[in-house]
């Protein structure tokens, strides 16, 4: 009976199923994740040193690198000043139509790239909505680096919002009345009280912003131009490269993107203020509570011509970014009126893009949601050695480029993989076909689950399970009839942004897609090869689709977060 | 006691559902168990007989162990060491779904999603098919428990829907469900208001009476301890200090932590000199008969004092704070050439005051070195 409890693995508990769950969760991360990115690294490793600086420092690959990084960051801290003030609004006033806008805010999130990229270039390209005003004045958006900015302002804008809006929700006024008793200005209270309250919640909302947008790729290429050593963004040049059969180049461009997306995000990790903790990263909650009004007293709120011009700001900002692309979609789908639109939405590819798109996330979905439950059985029930490194595994895919989730696989299974001879003598295809599809949708949509139904179930602990244990049920009597009904909600959650997700990736199914028409072709890569032949009537009309699918997602969403806010996680609870 | 544990286990309600002889209440003993988490001792070799049938409250300050024991007599947790048997069959050997305990957690971990009356079955519908009563039977148990614990017509209910009290009630009835051998409430009133939990105490007495369980009860209060329990259980980081009655306990505390725990204490330092307690110079007029001469503390309670006028064997002090104490006066005295603090309490019609000066002699006292 007598346990060590230094040397073993894990402190003794009645709970059953650690082995199976952490098992499991191992076994499926290491399979989708670690060996496919170990491919990688293995495959540059292949290049010696030498070899793999050429690639890097060669003026193309360097010249697409720095226009990544740097309109990532320039990206990253707008949407950190813009997500500081909408937070803001969204906590402390009140005006009509603040809840829809706050549901709004997630509609990156839900939105395939693919439509968003389109949506935005029609807005600003020459002749598009806005573009048109701002070509008379000499202001070119599309086809530029500030064409680039604007895809990753939409993508990233959801994150500093999300991490902030909860941080500033639980400030307690009485430190705001404090600050006032002792003569603080309202102005001084903000930037010396509040703002260092802030600071932590923004930085890792500019993080998560900034490692998205670093590995964004569906919604950049078709407002960026692609010209070579202008705005060639390095996820471009990888599929460039992989499209020429140049594995090399393209696993060097990978790994080098890799290092610099994790030494950033180190960094970042590093100067965080107050410790340093991966709980600050890891258990970001991108979705706060709606409370109602939140209305301060005279001594804890602005005065009223600074609130107009905060809420002003907020609602342009959201409108021009997240509104116009949302209608945009609708009204260029039925630009050429409504037949135009039926017939594109039910030929025989764009049926057959749909059918595959279901297929795919009905495989996905199901498939991280079992892998969640393991994992966040293993980290919530247990107590272990390496907790926190699987705790951090699971977010990995989230700072991984979606070009790299594709080329990894591309890598493992492809002609010219690790694999690849072994598969062809057996017959067995799996890039440019339906499992390499699935498996790169996999990858990238990991963590979704887990990332809902750790945190709920570490808060819930174990009791639950004890008193059902105690009262003679079984493991999974226990796990079906008590712990899956107490999660229940966050799993739908989980699992509706999971397949969201899912249906609307790009990047890395393009990769390891093939683009065979009416075979290989999901939804988005439909969209992009109408696109790419001028059919604009009928790329919005099937992006339309999407977007329909993104606002059904987030009502969806809003309605769980609405109803059952106390059962989704311990972090939106008030 | 037997005898009245069996003459109680006669109306048990079990008696009707099950047949089976593991259901009847059970001894409980622990030996010499020894629980460490890491470098930290949570028990230091607690042992311990549990008598069928009888009520015995596990006693002590926050940490001192009492739910790292229950958990060990529950099967939730594994002692590092030590020997757990119900009658005289290892339990430790047993997993939690077989050593059929019922167990009423601190904040009672009603399953949320489920009704009322869906908890309280819950133990009876996880059975194996073959010992599974049939789903009326389920309903009609439960219903009955629920008469039992003062529910009835809140079956339909949820957890969230019920006061503390009630929700407390509703656990309770779940660990009776299961026709546990041994019932264990960890601060079963610990978060509930002083009015519900004096009624919930009467009540829990009564229900026990009723039923006959075997059964313990963590406090850390122990006013509770005292009215409720056949025995109590002095722990003490993780130690047993004493095992008592109430009134052996109350009376006759063995050690200064047990004197000082239990009900309000003053002490003051003495020695023992040729059968004599002296207080700085004075001889107290305290028999002592059987102790060794040398240096000792003496415990003594603030109503247990009698006012002397003589004051030359007596504890004198000058009062150096007055409070109101329910129908009496609690007097602040600094006594001795080091001013030691002590509290006496005296009559409300008193007429000290703060400067006077009051002389006492304890009525019960104890000696500890
Ligand atoms: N799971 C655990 N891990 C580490 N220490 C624990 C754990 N459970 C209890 N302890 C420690 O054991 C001691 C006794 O705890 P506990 O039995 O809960 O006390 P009580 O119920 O009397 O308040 C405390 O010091 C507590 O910190
Ligand atoms: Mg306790």
């Amino acid at each position: 009976m007598a346990t060590v409890n230094g040397l073993a693995l894990k402190r003794p508990s009645v709970i059953p199923g650690f082995g199976l769950a952490l098992g499991f969760a191992l076994t499926y991360l290491g399979l989708i994740v670690l060996i496919p990115l170990a491919a990688m690294v293995l495959k540059a490793a292949t290049l010696g040193f030498a070899g793999f600086w050429d690639i890097v420092v060669s003026p193309r690959t360097l010249a697409a690198l720095r226009l990544s990084f740097v309109t990532s960051l320039v990206a990253a801290s707008i949407n950190a000043i813009f997500g500081v003030i909408i937070a803001w609004v969204l906590v402390r006033y009140d005006f009509p139509g603040k809840r829809l806008l706050d549901a709004f805010v997630d509609l990156p999130f839900a939105l395939p790239t693919a439509v968003a990229g389109i949506a935005l270039t029609a807005i600003y390209a020459p002749n598009g909505w806005i573009g048109s005003w701002l070509a008379p004045l000499g202001i070119k958006v599309a086809y530029t680096p500030l064409g680039i900015l604007v895809a990753l302002i939409f993508i990233g804008l959801p994150f500093v919002v999300r991490t902030v809006q909860p941080v500033l929700e639980e400030f307690s006024r009485e430190i705001e009345e404090a600050a006032a008793t002792l003569g603080a200005r309202r102005d001084q209270t903000i930037v010396r009280i509040i703002l260092p309250a802030l600071v932590p919640a923004i930085l890792t909302g500019f993080a998560l912003a900034l490692a998205r947008a670093v590995g964004e790729y569906g919604s950049v290429i078709f407002i960026a131009g692609n010209i070579p050593y202008v705005s060639e963004i390095a996820p471009l040049l990888i599929v460039i490269r992989l499209e020429e059969f140049g594995y090399a180049e393209a696993t060097a461009i990978g790994t080098a993107m890799l290092l610099i997306s994790f030494g950033l995000l180190l960094f970042i990790h590093l100067v965080q203020p107050g410790g340093v903790g991966d709980s600050a990263m890891t258990d970001v909650s991108l979705t706060p509570v709606l409370r109602p009004g939140n209305h301060g007293t005279e001594v804890t709120t602005e005065r009223w011509p600074v609130r107009a011009l905060l809420i002003g700001v907020a609602v342009v900002f959201l409108a021009l970014f997240l509104l116009l692309p949302l209608a945009a979609v609708f009204v260029e789908a039925f630009r050429v009126g409504a037949t135009a639109y039926f017939d594109a939405i039910t030929e025989p590819d764009a049926l057959a893009a749909v059918r595959l798109t279901l297929l795919v996330a009905a495989i996905a979905v199901p498939a991280n949601l079992v892998f969640g439950l393991a994992a966040a059985w293993a980290i919530a029930k247990f107590e272990f050695r390496g907790k926190s490194f699987l705790n951090a595994l699971i977010d990995l895919p989230f700072s991984v480029s979606p070009v790299i989730a594709g080329l990894i696989y591309v890598l493992l299974f492809g002609a010219q993989g690790y694999l690849g001879p072994y598969l062809q003598s057996h017959d067995i295809q799996i890039v440019f076909a339906l499992p390499g599809i699935v498996l790169a949708t996999i990858f990238v949509t990991v963590p979704f689950v887990a990332r809902e139904l750790v945190p709920l179930m570490q808060e819930q602990g174990t009791q639950d399970e004890e008193a059902a244990l105690s009262l003679g049920a079984s493991g999974w009597q226990t796990f079906f009839k008590v712990t899956l009904p107490n999660v229940r909600w966050a799993l739908l959650y989980g699992v509706v942004l999971c397949n969201a997700r899912a249906m609307g990736e790009f990047g890395a199914v393009s990769v390891v897609s093939g683009h065979i028409r009416g075979r290989t072709n999901t939804m988005p890569l439909h969209v992009e090869i109408l696109y790419n032949e001028y059919n604009f009537a009928a790329a919005f009309a099937v992006a339309s689709l999407l977007a329909l699918l993104a606002l059904l997602t987030l009502t969806i969403k809003v309605t769980l977060e609405w109803r059952y806010a106390d059962q989704i996680a311990a972090t939106r609870r008030h | 006691m037997d005898a009245w544990a069996s003459k109680t286990f006669d109306q048990s309600p079990r008696q009707r559902g099950g047949d089976r002889h593991e259901d009847a209440p059970v001894d409980v003993t622990v030996e010499n168990v020894i629980r460490t988490f890491g470098t930290t001792a949570a028990l230091h070799g607690v042992s311990l007989d549990i008598r069928a049938g009888e009520l015995i409250a596990l006693l002590g300050p926050s940490g001192s162990g009492k739910t790292t024991l229950l958990r060990i007599l529950a099967g939730l947790d594994v002692p590092t060491s030590g020997r757990v048997l119900f009658d005289s069959a290892d339990a430790l050997s047993l997993t939690v779904q077989e050593r059929n305990v019922g167990l009423v957690f601190q904040s009672y971990a009603l399953f949320r999603h489920m009704t009322v009356l869906e908890n309280v079955g819950f133990g009876l519908q996880v059975r194996p098919r073959s010992r599974r009563p049939s789903r009326s039977e389920i309903k009609r148990r439960a219903l009955e428990l629920l008469d039992l614990v003062q529910l009835s017509g809140l079956e339909k209910r949820y957890p969230t829907q019920l006061s503390g009290g009630q929700r407390q009630r509703v656990a309770f009835a779940r660990a009776l469900a299961i026709e546990p051998r041994v019932l264990l409430l960890d601060e079963p009133f610990g978060a509930l208001d002083a009015k519900v939990r004096r009624d919930l105490r009467r009540w829990l007495r009564e229900i026990h009476d009723r039923t006959g369980h075997t059964t313990v009860f963590v406090t850390h209060d122990q006013e509770e301890a005292l009215e409720l329990a056949d025995r109590i259980v002095v722990l003490n980081n993780g130690r047993i200090e004493q095992v008592g009655t109430p009134d052996e306990i109350y009376d006759a505390p063995n050690s200064p932590f047990v004197f000082s725990f239990i009900g309000e204490s003053s002490t003051l330092p003495v020695r023992v000199k040729g059968g004599k307690v002296w207080f700085d110079d004075r001889r107290l007029d305290l028999p002592v008969r059987d102790l060794a001469d040398g240096q000792g503390r003496l415990f003594l309670r603030p109503h247990d004092v009698e006012v002397v006028a003589d004051d030359r064997d007596a504890i004198t002090g000058v009062v150096t704070a007055v409070r109101r104490h329910g129908g009496s006066r609690r007097f602040e005295l600094g006594v001795g050439e080091t001013q030691e603090r002590i509290e006496v309490e005296l009559p409300s019609l008193a007429e000290q005051t703060v400067g006077s000066k009051i002389s006492v002699l304890p009525q019960r006292w104890r000696i500890y070195r």
